[in-house]
């Protein structure tokens, strides 16, 4: 029984600022948080002690930000971070933008210095409320302690419904510690569902019916929304074949057979010779990202669209729809699908296109090549969940990897957030234990929140972690290749400390390999169902090496640099 | 009736691509000024903005904006704003790039 169930029975004494806190986070299903202690949220982790409540102290409020991100992601239950007012609430914000772009739930709650304080420049005072008022769905400053429950109650709401996002409550020091006796908390039944739009339904039905060379575009809303399975169900009833964006890869197990892979930037050419020769475009749950669509006057040139999707302003954002379906996407997908399955034909030339733009991995040189790497773990074991970095080994991970479910790819998709895989992994792992949860990291991301290795060792999160290390901030360094005249300016890493060292510095296990014929004994080692805890697989690739293909900045999909496959 | 109001020192005309919108706005810290961040960021010019005094706990808001974006996407955008209670487009010009 909660202290605030108490109160109700038996009218105890009223509860503090911070303990109401407490009790709402529970109320609310929380039982995990991510965060780091300072001087104004002093009082919430005095109420935290006891609480039953498990705090996950990071080394760096950012790594409590992603990871609390990467709860979300997995559980779809929105992510708690903590942290004290200034600095503290600054360094979540990098996190509670990750989340705002990629739609994910979160409440992340920063201590605030005394109201009486507010807007005098105090010590640590800043005005976290503004600054993130562009990347959280909503935000509250609690002003008055009785607010407590009813807004935290409204916070978890507005995070988890509709299209998901973080919500920011600012908690000043004062209120933190007044005193209040709490009513009894009134929960707002759940708003009904928007019934299907029938008229869209009977639209789109018809312009399926007539295509005659139709696509889906699979977007990250399938996962965030739960219609995982009415998607495959649509597909495998429709037998329409499937493109995937990035945040979607998963959503239709890789292997499919109807399954094209990624498109856009570094998407599989059949994918993008696909859309770009469609004539009906079904993009479900996406956004039409700059990073999907390369030129958009381009993209998709003869097609007609049906756009998917729960949130009404991303109809008609970038590309006008000629059918516009905008809900709750599972129960419109069963009511979805043209009366005869697609033309031979065309299936037929997606068939031949999958063929011909295959992978290949028989690639030159001496070294150890990342994307065989990366196909070869990813097929040891059916249960990886792999969080990504950002850079060329994220693209790799998305190429080369296979994922029968979405929620196995984690990665930061629209921020690019460089730091996100390990804080994403610990977040992952603490809200999956039974999963076998790998990061895998560059050299310069891995850099960027190494001070996480501490927080796997403090508490045994058993993370295992894939550092691909071409000392080199490869990503940019190619750009620079391709785009800019072999004109090399700051992607140079060959100084990086030996990260093997630094992990066992940390407690962290670690292995070091850099030959082709050390790899599957790397990896065995890697993944291998021990008790030894976390450790590290650092891997030592080729600098020079590129991620192919590639369609330059501002050009259309069709139009893909270096093709390798 | 008491009103706060700030006017750009661009002149708009009847043009296109100049929209007002009247908005109801919950009358609760930050719903202002989370208004008109997302005014700007979304690219859109504030041309004028007159917040009327609250009532009812309501606050009117209306605002004259110029842009080639389409207006109705704002409004839309608005619209998922939590504090925002209604948009009204009452303005909406002759070009809409949809």
């Amino acid at each position: 029984m909660s202290l605030l169930d108490k109160r109700e029975d038996t009218s105890a004494e009223p509860l503090s600022g911070s303990q109401l806190m407490i009790e709402a986070l529970k109320r609310n299903g929380v039982k995990e948080i991510f965060g780091y202690p300072g001087g104004a949220i002093m009082p919430l982790y005095d109420a935290l002690v006891g609480s039953g409540l498990k705090h996950y102290l990071t080394r760096h409020e950012q790594g409590a930000s992603l990871a609390a991100d990467a709860y979300g992601r997995v559980t779809r239950r929105a992510g708690v971070c903590m942290a004290t007012s200034g600095p503290g609430a600054t360094n979540l914000v990098t996190g509670i933008a990750n989340a705002y772009m990629d739609s994910v739930p979160m409440v992340a709650i920063t201590g605030q210095v005394a109201s009486s304080l507010i807007g005098t420049d105090a010590f640590q005072e800043v005005d976290i409320f503004g600054i993130t008022l562009p990347v959280v769905k909503h935000s509250f400053v609690v002003r008055d302690v009785s607010e407590i429950p009813e807004i935290m109650d409204e916070a978890f709401r507005i995070a988890e419904s509709g299209r998901p996002g973080p919500v920011l409550v600012d908690f000043p020091k004062d209120v933190s510690v007044a005193m209040h006796s709490p009513s009894p908390v009134t929960r707002h039944p759940s708003p009904a569902p928007q019934p299907v739009d029938e008229a869209a339904i009977a639209a789109a039905n018809e312009l399926l019916t007539k295509a005659r060379r139709p696509l889906v575009i699979a977007g990250g809303g399938i996962a965030i929304s739960d219609a995982v399975d009415a998607f495959r169900e649509f597909v495998e009833r429709t037998g329409l074949p499937v493109t995937a964006t990035l945040k979607s890869l998963g959503s239709l197990p890789t292997d499919h057979e109807r399954f094209l892979g990624m498109l856009g930037m570094h998407g599989n050419e059949a994918a993008n010779h696909a859309v770009q020769n469609c004539d009906l475009l079904m993009v479900i749950g996406g956004r039409f990202d700059d990073r999907v669509t390369g030129k958009l006057t381009h993209f998709a040139p003869t097609a007609q669209v049906i756009h998917m999707d729960i949130d009404p302003a991303e109809v008609s954002k970038l590309r006008k729809p000629d059918v516009a379906i905008v809900g709750d996407l599972a129960p419109a997908l069963a009511k979805l699908g043209p009366d005869e399955p697609p033309r031979a034909s065309w299936i037929n030339q997606c068939e031949a296109w999958k063929k011909e733009f295959a992978w290949r991995y028989d690639a030159p040189g001496e070294g150890i090549y990342a994307p065989k790497l990366l196909r070869d773990m990813s097929r040891m074991r059916d249960d990886l969940v792999i969080a990504c970095d950002v850079g060329q080994h994220q693209m790799w991970v998305a190429q080369h990897c296979r994922f029968n479910d979405p929620l196995e790819h984690l990665t930061s998709g629209g921020l690019g957030t460089m730091g996100y895989g390990l804080p994403a992994a610990m977040g992952a792992k603490v809200a999956k234990p039974e999963k076998k949860v790998v990061a895998v990291c560059g050299d310069g991301s891995f850099m960027m929140n190494v001070q996480e290795l501490a927080t796997l060792n403090r508490y045994g999160i058993d993370v295992r972690i894939l550092l691909l290390n071409n000392a080199m901030l490869g990503m940019v360094r190619q750009w620079q290749e391709l785009f800019f005249e072999g004109n090399y300016s700051e992607v140079d890493l060959s100084d990086n400390p030996d990260f093997a060292r630094v992990a066992e510095a940390f407690g962290i296990g670690s292995k070091t390999i850099d030959k082709p014929g050390e790899v599957g004994g790397g990896l065995e080692w890697l993944l291998a169902d021990d008790d030894q805890g976390p450790r590290l697989l650092h891997v030592q690739i080729d600098p020079m090496e590129n991620v192919w293909p590639l369609v330059p900045p501002g050009q259309a999909n069709h139009k893909m640099m270096g093709n390798r496959s | 009736m008491n009103t706060v109001s700030a006017v750009s020192n661009v002149t708009a005309g009847p043009r296109p691509d100049v929209h007002h919108l009247q908005l109801q706005l919950r009358a609760v810290e930050g719903a202002v000024v989370r208004v008109l961040g997302l005014v700007e960021r979304r690219g859109f010019r504030l041309l004028a903005c007159e917040a009327e005094e609250v009532r009812d706990g309501g606050q009117p808001l209306s605002l004259r904006v110029r842009s080639e974006r389409s207006p109705e996407l704002l409004k839309r955008q608005l619209e998922r704003l939590h504090d925002v209670l209604q948009v009204e487009l009452k303005h909406p010009g002759v070009r809409h790039h949809a």
